[in-house]
């Protein structure tokens, strides 16, 4: 008989397999395990953790949905492809909605074309300090589709090609958009007009 | 036996050389930003609440 305690110590694979013949306890490690990266990139993209709760659970439906049809195929990715099928969801609701929430742009959005830049007094080291700490506001400054391919790759693990699939780019927009979200965050940790906003 | 490796024998890990270089695709100072973001990217985790969970839970043991 299994236990929730054996059940810790199974693979991906193993839990969607036991899970799809039956055994409902399987889902609930599943979900445990991975809830949190889920959540947060999900969160992290619509800014409401009402609306991140309702696309976190359709996810996971379609999951269920999708597991229990045999239709999942894609072996020992279980994070990455409900990643993919949470992303989706994200992208649908703001179809939807016909706006956008954030600052939408090109690849080469540069975050001072909408923020002031003041030079930095020196004065200031402890203002940056807090900056840095501050990064979750920074992320939502960011355009979405630099901030998707930050999210997707920390949170979700997913690798360029991944991202670039999921995303409709090619592999090197989606490093372009990363290597711009990065440049970007650069520019927000030393930028006292973020951090005193 | 042919001692040297040729593209034959090649382990299939280095068929895909995307996978295999994709940690090497941003240049240095990107990968070591996204090092010392990591611990702070990690800080932003956040949970879904119980209630949802329990939702999915209840959902599955429907079908």
């Amino acid at each position: 008989m299994n236990t929730h305690k054996n059940l810790q110590t199974r693979t991906d694979q193993e839990l969607i397999h036991e899970f799809i013949s039956g055994y409902q306890p399987c889902l609930e490690v599943l979900i445990a395990r991975h809830k949190s990266k889920i959540y947060t990139s999900i969160y992290l993209l619509v800014k409401d953790s009402y609306l991140a709760e309702d696309i976190f659970q359709e996810t996971f439906i379609k999951v269920i949905h999708t597991l229990q049809a045999g239709k999942y195929n894609e072996e020992g990715k279980f994070l990455p492809w409900v990643i993919r099928i949470a992303h989706n969801l994200v992208i649908d609701y703001f179809r939807k909605q016909k706006r956008n929430p954030v600052i939408t742009n090109v690849d080469g959005f540069d975050i001072f074309d909408v923020i002031q830049f003041y030079d930095e007094p020196l004065e200031n080291m402890m203002i940056r300090e807090q900056s840095h700490q501050d990064l979750k506001r920074m992320i939502q400054l960011l355009p979405t589709e630099q901030k998707e391919v930050l999210i997707m790759r920390h949170y979700g693990d997913l690798s360029f090609k991944e991202i670039a699939d999921i995303t409709g780019v090619s592999i090197n927009t989606a490093l372009g958009r990363m290597r711009y979200a990065l440049n970007n965050l650069r520019k927000m940790m030393v930028s006292p007009v973020l951090v005193n906003k | 036996m042919n001692k040297f490796q040729t593209h034959q024998t090649k382990p299939n890990i280095c068929k895909n050389y995307l996978e295999v270089a994709d940690g090497h695709l941003l240049a240095v100072e990107d990968q070591l930003l996204l090092k010392v973001l990591k611990p702070r990217l990690d800080q932003l985790l956040r949970e879904p609440s119980e209630d949802v969970l329990c939702t999915i839970m209840a959902y599955a043991e429907l079908l």
